[in-house]
């Protein structure tokens, strides 16, 4: 059984910090992406603390090998090379038999492996990420950041990542504060996964959290559109767009961003369906319950009637 | 054999030659090697219509290695850091390879790619204005093309290093404090690519070194900036 130790550790957004992580699940909320971006780095060895210390079984996170763990960090750009000749090179590194046109194919991704890695959108750089991240063989670490936010498929998602917590793995899934129904939806198939608030020098449980002011720097909107998948690929690009949640578990797919502006939040939408040509039916700062939300008609309010070739994915 | 084979896969100094190369060999690389030849010829003829004695090492050490290869080399240096060379290198974790292997590999290739640009710079530059007074031609070209290579490694080597901290400022300044103390008489003449340069094609300045010194000096600033690349992407 794995066990992931931090040990007063300084970062650039870290003060002290603290704590153990066993093996199995372990979802880490954070208040903004660069906080949890930071802290998958540390765990898995990217960055070093400034002080204090990262351990994986008693042994610094620097000195894992590439085998033993696997990470999907926020933000990435891979060399300008062909998709699938870097993830045979990775895959071989890990020790994985599969070979990465069979991994891509398997995840649904198989047009992927002919394109330039620098030249990927960062939805597809993390999706590529991520499928050798749960490609390691045994890992005894696992640090993903906004696992289920790619659209892949998150029952297969929670099957791989159970997998692991199963082998003994330390798997730490951090995610912004307000990704509360996917930790909901992911305990569904975790066992007995723990939940903790990051602070900058200490982990919390959340009712130990204090109730939080009323934020009147963030804005909410919620999109109904056209192709949801696509919307929020487009938008996880737009940097006025602060965090980004693609909520797919109905009939009528739904796009919540947040941001500082609600001026900038609407623009952001238009020009994101504007290029995507993606209609949007339905804008709203705040769902009612009583929204039926599968009985709202197409009404376009941007863009030209979408084509008939089915732009979903 | 096959240890050396390993290394050089896993390391990631592969990986970071074949980045860099498939960036170079781009619209950017074919662009600016362009500008460079076009440049290079036109200060060539320019120079040898003055009638000037030596006029090829006045091409060579002024218009061609004094402005032309330096600026180009800072769009180079610049272009690599827009497309993301740090990141790239540090991402590579990803990957299985070392960022500092990466970073050496793909420093490697840029100071290779610059060294090429120039070398073939120098060539044009002496094909057009060689005159009668000059050495073999065998000998001029080999010589010629030897210190552009060394002089275009050192450069691109400086310069991506300089970008990996800050893309623009340090780069310009570097190039700015090359070219006035680079071409000057003072104790502060032989810390510059530029002088060294200078040296080698056989310009009058007040370096006292020999030519294997001044050699020594820009291979020095090539394993200068490829360690500070290295470093910086925490080896």
């Amino acid at each position: 059984m794995s066990r992931l130790q931090l040990r007063q550790v300084h970062s650039k957004y870290l003060s002290g910090l603290s704590h153990e992580f066993g093996a199995g699940p372990h979802w880490v909320l954070c208040s903004d992406t660069a906080t949890a971006a930071d802290l998958i780095a540390l765990c898995a060895g990217t960055i070093r603390a400034k002080r204090g210390q990262v351990l994986l079984d008693d042994v610094p996170v620097s000195a894992l090998q590439y085998r033993d763990f696997g990470v999907l960090p926020a933000m990435l750009t891979f060399p300008q090379l062909r998709v699938d000749r870097l993830m045979n090179l990775a895959l071989q590194l890990k020790g994985a038999t599969q070979t990465a046109q069979q991994l891509l194919d398997d995840w649904d991704l198989g047009d992927l492996g002919s394109q330039l890695a620098g030249s990927l959108d960062l939805t597809s750089a993390r999706r590529m990420a991520l499928l050798l991240a749960l490609a390691t063989p045994s890992p005894k670490l696992l640090a993903l950041h906004d696992v289920f936010c790619l659209g892949l498929s998150r029952e297969r998602l929670l099957t791989r990542l159970a997998a692991c917590t199963d082998q003994g793995a330390v798997v730490l899934l951090t995610a912004d504060r307000r990704a509360i129904d996917d930790i909901d939806v992911a305990n569904g198939g975790f066992a007995g996964a723990s939940v903790w608030v990051l602070q900058p020098s200490r982990l919390i449980p959340p009712d130990q959290l204090a109730k939080p002011q009323h934020d009147h720097t963030t804005n909410t909107l919620f999109i109904l559109c056209s192709d949801a998948r696509g919307l929020s690929e487009q938008l996880s690009r737009d940097p006025r767009i602060r965090s980004l949640r693609l909520d797919e578990r109905s009939s009528a797919p739904l796009v919540e961003i947040t941001g500082m502006s609600a001026d900038n939040l609407a623009n952001a939408v238009t020009d994101a369906a504007l290029q995507r040509n993606i209609d949007i039916r339905h804008m709203t700062a705040s769902l009612s319950p009583q929204l039926d939300l599968t009985s709202i008609r197409p009404q376009p309010l941007v863009g030209p009637q979408p084509p008939n070739d089915g732009a979903q994915s | 054999m096959n240890v050396l084979r390993s290394w050089f896969r896993d390391s990631g100094f592969q990986l970071g030659m074949e980045h860099v190369w498939s960036l170079s060999r781009g619209r950017f690389g074919q662009v600016g090697l362009g500008g460079l030849l076009i440049w290079t010829v036109l200060f060539s003829i320019l120079t040898k219509q003055t009638g000037v004695s030596d006029a090829t090492t006045r091409a060579l050490v002024g218009p061609v290695f004094g402005l032309a290869a330096p600026i180009t080399l800072m769009l180079y240096a610049r272009y690599l850091g827009a497309a993301g060379l740090t990141a790239v290198s540090e991402s590579s974790a990803l990957l299985g390879v070392k960022p500092g292997g990466f970073a050496s590999g793909a420093l490697v290739a840029a100071a290779g790619c610059a060294g090429l640009s120039c070398t073939l710079a120098a060539l044009v530059s002496v094909a057009f204005v060689r005159s009668g007074t000059d050495p073999a031609l065998a000998h001029d070209l080999i010589t010629s093309g030897g210190v552009g290579f060394l002089g275009g490694a050192a450069y691109a080597s400086v310069f991506v290093s300089l970008s990996a901290m800050n893309q623009g400022w340090w780069i310009f300044s570097f190039f700015l404090a090359d070219w006035m103390l680079g071409s000057g008489s003072s104790a502060w003449t032989g810390l510059w690519p530029r002088a060294h340069l200078a040296n080698l094609l056989g310009a009058e300045v007040a370096l006292p070194h020999s030519f294997a010194i001044s050699a020594g000096c820009l291979w020095g600033f090539c394993a200068l900036g490829i360690t500070i690349f290295a470093v910086r992407t925490r080896w």
